[in-house]
């Protein structure tokens, strides 16, 4: 993240110095297309906007471990983990995607839950090859959810169980416990 | 007199455009890559007084390349840039030959510095190849 960061800020530091030019020669009376500093403009706010995406990331991965034991909304974890993650892929040439996928709530431990996630992708990207892709799936199996992780270099995957929140009307509540099993069989025990 | 000409190597494509403009208002000829079998083909085509070379980029990362050029011209100078330099980045980057290893955000003043140093070993290291040559031919001849 901070590597994917200090792109952004060398960019605009670019950027700035571009626009240090083009005053520069301005002040010795010179011609400076606006055309120029417009294409500056847009290239700043494009990276701003990038480094604030990354920000807002990274700080919703930081406070997903204030509560360890708490309900969450998994899909929007995984997809915000993705988003962490991407460069990875990308430097691996990687294509990372999402698989078949179900909107459910997680209860648990969120934060050990992208570990063992984060793993399990880590481990799939160091197998992998230039062109291979990896689809990450979120379903609901019983009680549980489960996160699968397939890659063209392996296709029969990795499985990450978490506590999926009970659903439905009155009365329901989440299931306790903040188990996360890699396992491509065994699902965390009940509480 | 001829323009010192730079290869910049980066898949930061906003990071080329705004570097090699400033490079370019300062009379340096420049040419952008955004991956390392493209820049090995470029060097393969010009004679190129510095390259700047980022060391993450996508399949082929900044050491490999490094490698592949200095297997392609052995004279090549390079400077190696990284958002996240650590030391044994730069002893990697070092021991594989490159000229020098900044870390970004860089000063545009201080990479023109190790470029000009870089044209200057270049023209030592051609100046130096042409008397070997010469001498060999000297010895081959017999004169």
């Amino acid at each position: 993240v901070t590597h994917e960061l200090n792109n952004v800020f060398s960019t605009i530091d670019q950027a700035a110095g571009m626009l240090g030019d083009l005053a520069a020669r301005a002040a010795a009376g010179g011609a400076v297309d606006p055309e120029r500093l417009e294409t500056v403009g847009a290239r700043i706010d494009r990276q701003v906007k990038r480094g604030v995406e990354i920000v807002s990331r990274f700080n919703r991965f930081a406070h997903s471990a204030d509560e360890p034991d708490s309900e969450f909304d998994a899909a929007e974890l995984l997809e915000n983990l993705m988003g962490l993650v991407r460069r990875f892929a990308d430097l691996a040439k990687v294509r990372l995607g999402r698989g078949d996928w179900q909107e459910l709530r997680g209860a648990g431990d969120a934060f050990r839950l992208q570990e063992a996630v984060y793993v399990s992708l880590q481990e799939l990207l160091r197998l992998s090859s230039e062109g291979d892709q990896i689809a990450i799936g979120l379903e609901r199996e019983g009680g549980s959810g489960v996160v699968t992780l397939t890659g063209t270099a392996r296709p029969e995957g990795e499985r990450v169980y978490f506590h999926a929140a009970a659903t439905g009307g009155a009365g329901a509540g989440k299931e306790r416990g903040g188990s996360v099993a890699i396992s491509t069989s065994d699902r965390p025990e009940k509480e | 007199m001829a323009k010192v000409r730079v290869l910049l190597v980066d898949d930061e494509e906003d990071f080329t455009a705004g570097l090699s403009e400033r490079m370019e208002e300062r009379g340096l000829d420049v040419d952008v890559s955004d991956n390392g079998p493209d820049a090995i083909e470029k060097v393969r085509g010009k004679g190129f007084d510095a390259v700047v070379l980022d060391l993450a980029m996508p399949g082929m990362d900044g050491i490999e390349t490094l490698k592949r050029l200095l297997g392609e011209n052995p004279d090549l100078q390079v400077i190696l840039l990284t958002g996240r330099a650590t030391v044994r980045d730069g002893v990697k980057a070092m021991s594989a030959g490159a000229l020098e290893f900044l870390e970004k955000p860089v000063d545009l003043e201080v990479l023109m510095t190790k470029i000009q140093e870089a044209q200057v070993n270049r023209v030592l290291l051609t100046e130096k190849r042409a008397e070997e040559a010469i001498t060999d031919i000297l010895h081959k001849k017999g004169w």
